[in-house]
């Protein structure tokens, strides 16, 4: 089904629900990407943005609703075909190929991806290398994918999704786990990636990451779209502080700010 | 693999067979290894193949049509469309799931050929007497079978399709969201494996010269080339082939030797490789850094 949509968005959400048993770990989420932006997906520990990543990336079929991409409905196309329309997405627990080299981990998603079919194995590797060179693996190229740091597995995680030609990449907590030069390092690839026209959805944990990348948030808990808008909006909603800090600390807040 | 091609000039008939046989293990252990060594689907069943590929000699010669490679062309068909078909429903299986379900398969198939009358039932089919003037023939044939199955393994291993087999074997999920369909490239690799196996079985029921369900499908056919490919190292282009004649040599010689317990030395074997060696001879012969870095490696195996 051709869903007619505005040229410059890039991604719709529509009340998309997501059942697990008797449990709704998404419920009536809505939002639309536009191309070429940066949307930050924040939300406490089990709030649901995990699982939104997997309902965009097809890896999960929605219980209800519907997600949109390119005028096409995401919900009808098999997993490993989302990637060929140009959806990427890396995993919060990175998966490398762990017997594979770097620079093989890469080149599976060079061969495979949207532009994948196109190219030989040769070509394939060639298209790695730039990206290696681009992303700062290119030291460690020819290492075992199981050999590497932590740092270097979330940069790789980062490549394999690019290696796939990507016009929405969905992070998910690529910078968990990293410490401050490691973030701001991350942060300026992430802009840079951004600039050469990928649309990103970035899920962080780290407030300050996300508030410093993106003008546009969108807040979950309890599988609930429960605030959006710029950073500063989002912040100071009394709905997104109850969810982090708690009622009675929001209640407090509201009472200092009234006097 | 060169070396071998004098042996028939030993014009020793013994010698000639029992390298043959190795020979024939060896394509075996390149079938399976496609699928058990590179997409990591471990096969109990794949002795389908090898019974398949006998039994496309033995009709053929009941219709008259004695011609190796009209024998292995068949077997080729066969099996690819047998792969095929049976593939696609039992490879949307993960994980252990489809190892239970080849047992199945290859117990089934050999209690329907048992009961195929067309098929000689459990009392198997003569095919033409096997020429012993031209016994050289069916070596080299069995030869040629085995290096073309270690070729093939050698290019599809740096192909693009030998990544995807190796992407679902490390990850399946991550394989996916790479754009690689887990299914439709488990089937390639059961397909291709089939096919191997099978041409080893086309050649052997010709140069055998007869074929009962108890021969094309023993359980050896299932368990040997598993226990080569082990051995040899899994997901390798030379490891199915070393594999097989280090341990068809030693069986030979056991079978000499200790007739009544050699079959406990496979047993032994496969706990001595789980245990020490559980990505095979082949790791070994490409490790970096010695036996610190091996126990270092077999610790990061127990998880």
């Amino acid at each position: 089904m051709k869903v007619s949509a505005p040229r410059d968005l890039c991604l719709r959400v529509e009340n998309v629900g997501m059942r697990f048993g008797g449990l709704w770990a998404l419920s009536e989420v809505s939002f639309v990407v536009e191309r070429g932006t940066i949307l930050g997906l924040i939300g406490p520990n089990g709030s649901g943005k995990t699982t939104l990543m997997n309902v965009v990336s097809g890896v999960y079929k929605p219980t209800a609703g519907q997600v949109i991409y390119d005028g096409r409905r995401i919900s009808d196309v098999a997993t490993h075909d989302v990637c060929h329309l140009g959806i990427a997405r890396t995993f919060q627990v990175v998966k490398p190929f762990a017997s594979l080299t770097v620079r093989e981990n890469v080149a599976v998603g060079a061969m495979y991806g949207r532009l994948g079919a196109k190219r030989s194995a040769k070509d394939a590797f060639a298209r790695t290398d730039e990206l290696l060179d681009f992303i700062g693996l290119a030291r460690v190229a020819d290492r075992p994918a199981s050999d590497l740091t932590i740092p270097d597995r979330k940069r790789l995680e980062v490549a394999k999704a690019l290696a796939l030609d990507p016009e929405l990449l969905l992070l998910d907590e690529v910078m968990a786990g990293l410490n401050h030069s490691e973030v701001d390092e991350a942060l300026h690839l992430l802009r840079t990636v951004n600039e050469r026209g990928v649309t990103l959805i970035v899920v962080e944990h780290l407030m300050k990451a996300i508030m410093s990348i993106s003008k546009h948030v969108i807040v979950l808990a309890e599988g609930k779209k429960i605030a959006e808008g710029s950073p500063l909006e989002v912040t100071s909603s009394p709905a997104v502080i109850e969810a982090y800090l708690g009622s009675r600390f929001a209640k407090r807040q509201q009472e200092e700010r009234e006097r | 693999m060169v070396a071998l091609l004098f042996v028939p000039s030993l014009h020793n008939d013994y010698i000639t067979v029992t390298i043959r046989n190795i020979l024939m293990f060896a394509a075996m252990s390149y079938g399976w290894n496609m699928i058990g060594g590179y997409t990591g689907y471990v096969s109990f069943g794949n002795a389908v193949f090898f019974g398949l590929g006998c039994y496309c000699s033995a009709v053929l010669s009941k219709y008259g049509i004695d011609n190796l490679v009209a024998d292995v062309a068949l077997a080729v068909v066969v099996n690819a469309i047998f792969a095929v078909l049976v593939g696609l429903p039992v490879l949307r299986l993960r994980g252990h799931y489809f190892g239970i379900a080849t047992l199945g398969i290859l117990l089934a198939a050999s209690d329907l050929v048992n009961n195929l009358d067309f098929l000689g039932g459990s009392g198997g089919l003569a095919l033409k007497q096997v020429d012993q003037a031209h016994f050289w023939l069916y070596y080299y044939a069995m030869w040629l079978v085995t290096l073309v199955c270690m070729l093939g393994t050698f290019f599809i291993a740096r192909s693009k399709l030998g990544y995807a087999f190796v992407a679902i074997r490390e990850n399946e999920d991550a394989a996916e969201v790479l754009g690689i369909s887990p299914t439709r490239y488990k089937v390639i690799a059961w397909a291709i494996g089939g096919v191997m196996g099978g041409m080893a079985g086309a050649v052997f029921a010709s140069a055998n010269g007869f074929v009962d369900p108890s021969i094309a499908f023993a359980i050896d056919n299932n368990l040997f080339p598993i226990v080569m490919t082990l051995l040899g190292g899994m997901g390798t282009a030379s490891g199915p082939f070393i594999g097989a004649v280090l341990l068809a040599g030693v069986n030979e010689i056991l079978q000499q030797k200790f007739i009544k317990i050699h079959t406990l030395f496979f047993g032994a074997v496969i706990v001595v490789i789980v245990v020490f060696l559980p990505r095979g001879l082949m790791y070994l012969v490409g490790l970096r850094g010695g036996v610190r870095r091996w126990f270092a490696d077999l610790r990061v195996f127990k998880v």
